[in-house]
């Protein structure tokens, strides 16, 4: 675990869920698309740890934010996409203006400082 | 929803698992890919991925159900380490079904006593009508009074009155038996709301004064018993005193009346009660009170309305009849009967109460035995779980685990007091039943037995686990795991308090058992104004064998004749009430001469009616004046002649000599005469042994005034009067052979019978106080042998340097004895303030009776000295080369 690539972040505390509803807000996905792509978006900077993602996704399903079924993936193997449902589209909408809330503020205090 | 899913998840666990898995592989491989897809690259994907297992591990937790998997295995490895210690879990679940099963029973028959409700249709609409006198006491009512206030009531939809449950001759088929008939007014039925499982109940057309239907409804118990349950048994003829009475209906199973403990076979109208009585006839008379008034409230109205309707109401009655004994009433109260009546109510509700106290007590006893049992047994198992705490299990893991066993510990200990509660309860009902008049309780297990009984477990197992579990858990695993023994002393003082505590439970079981032991003691034996021994008693029915008014007074002389003749006969004679039976029925109206009475005094005036000779054949004193001779007899079909007790002829003479005055009946029921004082009599128990002063008059019986009432034969004899019997019962039978013979017993065996309760409670409390000084002694025995196990090597050491086995002996005997003295000085302030509250049942001594509080403590002291005698003879006997070996 020393050789760390500097520039990979790890996901800032309570935001993966947020981040995991946004990606699925455009399509259905398994989880490795799931980490794929909010790897990619961030341009590399986001690390999703696997060992989060699942425990993750398990939380949104028992919150009913998310449903999962199988389905057939692009190598056509068993996959199980997560997609998001109508209260995890809310849920997305309060958890992105909170944020939105959030670093508005944050960016205040380090400007007036 | 969310907890849908969950559920969900539970019984689909399996599906989870492996989805999740099959997720996770799909993952890696995708990793892999897209690493490269060699094999480094798939390695590099699965060190990135970490704990496959804790991975699922942690998304198990999330779904909660974490909990329940660990139930299940501290439930079974709690029942394994059962399984691997039988002594100690034989001795703790028999301590727990013996403690929880007593528990149980008591409560079982205080629930069927106090709490059930009458199996009929909305109980709490049931209220009972009180009339309450002029010093407040409760009174019942007279069939008139009863008409007077159906007549006009408006508060209640319906309401009747019913007479006690009277044992009775009945024939029927199948011979003579006795019989519970209770007689009931027409509205009996239809306001408790219970229909007939079979034909119709009594109607107002049956119930008649003068003209009133010989019929009957028979219970369903007396239907299966007399009938097999035989449907074509309507119609039939039942016969109660020589009263034919067609069965017209029988009673849903299950319903027991109105009165709890008490199980009608049959009821009857009312209206018959001058037939089914013979020589009562008490419909038309406002002076006989014999009848209980029940009545279901209309809807909407609240028991306040009801009373303040019924205090209107009562104006009324009075008013319509100025000269009647409803002037007696000073008011009408309510009381709820959602539970019915009983005299079981009054009679065991304090005893029953004490009881629950007591038992739960020792239940506690054993309690801190089971605690101290795990404490030494945390103890052995500290290597163990200092093991597990060392690998890294959380304290409170093992805290659950530990307190789980205690709970299955209790719970088994539970299932088993739930058995021994029932078989308990049972016997207790068949305990309380005398002969004669047996106790019919439903003692079954209802939603709130059985409440009780998993409470009372959770509670134990709570009791004993967590104490011993936290102290378990509260070890440093490094020296435990190096094999030190030096367990923290702490555990050896917990032991210590609770058996001090043990002890002073004891102690105040001890003295209460003693307490009451000695007043039963006291009940048998002082003097009630009647000789106990030498007495026999024999009862009989001249009415059954077709004796008519006039024929009685001389079939009593004749029996009287024949029986003084027998050998070892001093005298014999008649009364009408026999000793501590008593009667509720009373004289009202009575004046003195020369004596205005003041309001508000005990005009009521209890009686008996005797034969010359009584006091002579019971062992009774005359203080003053004659007893009764020929010359006493009237003709006038009033009395003339009357003998007072001591409390009578002071309330009514004073300091005065009564002898010769005259007291005379005045109200308005045209009974005026007046009767001349002829005698004083000393005060004699009239209807129970505690009751205190009550006025009694004595008179002789006149034709058709109560002559074939009669129906106690007494025989003073000299030697055992049990003898006697066989003999008095031929000559009876000798003068004629109609002549039904009741019963025959002897006035100790009539006491002792008339004391079942009292011995009932006391030999329950002696019981429970002999298994708590057993819990006490085996507390003791097991803390002071776990001590001295622990101080082998000291006692050596001792033992080496020169000391005596006396003394070694005596040093563990101090111990114990340091022990108990101090859990005597702490259970006598308990004594002191507990036995204040069984005062009331106690006889003849103080709730802090001396006698018995030291014979209680030298009881403890004696157990005490015994329990502690073992560990410490083993002590001495200790071989110093060997204890000193093992250091």
């Amino acid at each position: 675990m020393g050789t760390r690539d500097p520039r990979r972040t790890e996901i800032p505390p309570g935001t993966l869920d947020m981040l995991i509803l946004k990606t699925l807000s455009r399509s259905p996905m398994h989880g490795y698309g799931i980490a794929e792509h909010i790897h990619q978006m961030s341009e590399d900077v986001l690390e999703v740890e696997e060992g989060s993602l699942y425990p993750a996704l398990q939380r949104l399903l028992i919150q009913g934010w998310v449903s999962a079924e199988w389905g057939q993936s692009e190598n056509n193997r068993r996959a199980r996409y997560y997609r998001l449902t109508a209260s995890g589209r809310k849920q997305l909408e309060r958890e992105l203006s909170d944020f939105n809330r959030v670093i508005r503020a944050i960016s205040r205090v380090i400007r007036t400082v | 929803m969310r907890i849908w899913r969950k559920l969900l998840f539970l019984f689909r666990q399996g599906k989870f698992d492996r989805d999740l898995e099959e997720e996770i592989r799909l993952h890696l491989e995708m990793k892999a890919q897209a690493g490269g897809g060699t094999e480094e690259a798939h390695y590099a994907a699965q060190r990135k991925f970490g704990n496959a297992i804790l991975l699922r591990e942690i998304s198990r937790d999330l779904w909660e159900w974490r909990w329940l998997e660990d139930l299940a295995q501290d439930l079974r490895y709690a029942l394994r380490m059962l399984r691997r210690n039988p002594g100690f879990a034989t001795v703790a679940l028999l301590t727990l079904a013996l403690g929880i099963g007593a528990n149980t029973a008591i409560f079982s028959v205080l629930n069927a006593v106090l709490i059930r409700e009458l199996p009929v249709r909305q109980p709490e609409e049931l209220l009972r009508v009180a009339p309450i006198g002029e010093r407040g006491e409760d009174m019942a009512f007279s069939y008139p009074f009863f008409l007077a206030l159906r007549k006009s009531q408006q508060v209640f939809s319906s309401v009747y009155a019913a007479t006690g449950s009277d044992p009775m001759d009945l024939t029927t088929a199948n011979g003579t038996q006795k019989a519970n008939v209770v007689m009931v007014s027409s509205e009996y039925f239809s306001t408790l709301e219970v229909v007939p499982r079979l034909g119709r109940a009594i109607t107002d057309d049956d119930n008649q004064i003068g003209k009133a239907h010989p019929v009957a409804v028979i219970s369903d118990g007396f239907w299966q018993r007399h009938f097999a349950r035989n449907r074509s048994i309507l119609g039939q003829t039942i016969i109660i005193s020589r009263q034919a009475l067609t069965i017209i209906g029988v009673a849903p199973a299950g319903f027991f009346g109105d009165m709890v403990g008490v199980a009608p076979d049959v009821w009857a109208p009312v209206a018959l009660e001058p037939q089914l009585t013979p020589g009562r006839n008490w419909l038309e008379v406002d002076y006989v009170t014999f009848l209980h008034v029940l009545g279901r409230l209309r809807p909407g109205l609240t028991e306040r309305q009801a009373r303040a309707g019924l205090a209107v109401q009562l104006k009324q009655i009075q008013n319509a009849a100025p000269a009647s004994e409803f002037h007696n009433v000073v008011r009408l109260d309510t009381e709820p009967a959602s539970r019915g009546l009983s005299e079981l109510r009054q009679r065991f509700s304090q005893p029953l109460r004490l009881l629950m106290g007591i038992a739960a007590l020792v239940l506690l006893l054993a309690c801190a035995n089971i605690a101290n049992l795990l404490l030494a047994r945390a103890t052995a198992r500290q290597k163990e779980i200092a093991v597990r705490l060392a690998t890294g299990a959380p304290r409170r893991r093992i805290l659950r685990q530990l307190i789980t066993e205690s709970l299955v510990l209790a719970g088994a200990g539970g299932l088993c007091g739930v058995l021994v509660g029932f078989w308990g309860s049972t016997m207790l009902v068949a305990l309380v039943s005398s002969q004669g008049s047996p106790v019919v309780l439903n003692v079954g297990p209802d939603a709130h037995v059985l409440g009780f009984a998993v409470a009372a477990s959770v509670v134990t197992g709570l009791l004993f686990g967590v104490g011993p579990a936290m102290r378990a858990t509260r070890i440093d695993p490094v020296p435990a795991l190096k094999g030190a023994s030096g367990v923290a002393r702490g555990d050896l003082r917990i032991g210590k308090v609770l058996v001090t505590a043990q002890v002073a439970a004891c102690l105040l079981l001890l003295v209460g058992a003693g307490l009451l032991v000695r007043t039963l003691h006291n009940l048998r034996t002082f003097d009630a104004g009647f000789a106990r021994e030498g007495i026999l008693q024999v009862d009989f029915d001249p009415v059954a064998a077709e004796y008519q008014a006039g024929q009685f007074v001389p079939l009593y002389r004749r029996i009287s004749e024949r029986v003084d003749g027998l050998p070892g006969v001093r005298s014999s004679s008649f009364a009408f009430i026999g000793l501590v039976e008593g009667d509720a029925a009373g004289f009202c109206c009575l004046v003195a001469e020369g004596h205005e009475p003041k309001p508000k005094e005990d005009a009521r005036v209890r009686f008996n009616i005797v034969m010359p000779r009584y006091f002579a054949s019971t062992g009774m004193v005359l203080l003053a004046g004659r007893d009764f001779t020929a010359s006493d007899f009237s003709s006038s079909g009033h009395p003339k002649s009357v003998i007072l007790n001591e409390t009578m002829a002071q309330n009514f003479f004073g300091q005065e000599s009564p002898v010769g005055k005259h007291i005379s009946k005045a109200d308005a029921n045209k009974l005026d005469y007046s009767m001349e004082v002829i005698g004083v009599a000393k005060d004699a128990k009239y209807e129970h042994l505690r009751e205190a002063k009550t006025s009694v008059m004595y008179l002789l019986p006149l034709v058709g005034f109560f002559d074939g009432g009669v129906r106690h034969l007494y025989v003073r004899t000299v030697g055992d009067p049990g003898l006697a019997a066989a003999a008095v019962m031929r000559e009876m039978k000798g003068i004629d052979p109609r002549l039904a013979i009741i019963g025959a017993a002897t006035v100790r065996e009539l006491i002792d019978r008339d004391v079942t309760q009292e011995r009932l409670v006391t030999q329950l409390t002696g019981a429970f106080a002999g298994l708590a000084l057993l819990l006490a002694a085996t507390g003791l025995y097991g803390v002071i042998s776990y001590a001295m196990a622990r101080r082998t090597g000291e006692i050596g050491i001792r033992m080496a340097l020169g000391a005596e086995r006396g003394e070694v002996l005596w040093m563990v005997l101090r111990e114990v004895l340091i022990l108990t003295l101090m859990g005597v000085s702490l259970g006598l302030p308990a004594v002191f303030a507990g036995t204040r509250v069984i005062s009331s049942l106690l006889f003849g001594l103080a709730a802090t009776d001396p006698t018995t509080i030291a014979i209680s403590m030298f009881l403890m002291f004696s157990v005490a000295a015994l329990a502690g005698y073992v560990p410490a003879r083993r002590a001495a006997r200790t071989d110093p080369m060997e204890a000193l070996r093992y250091e």
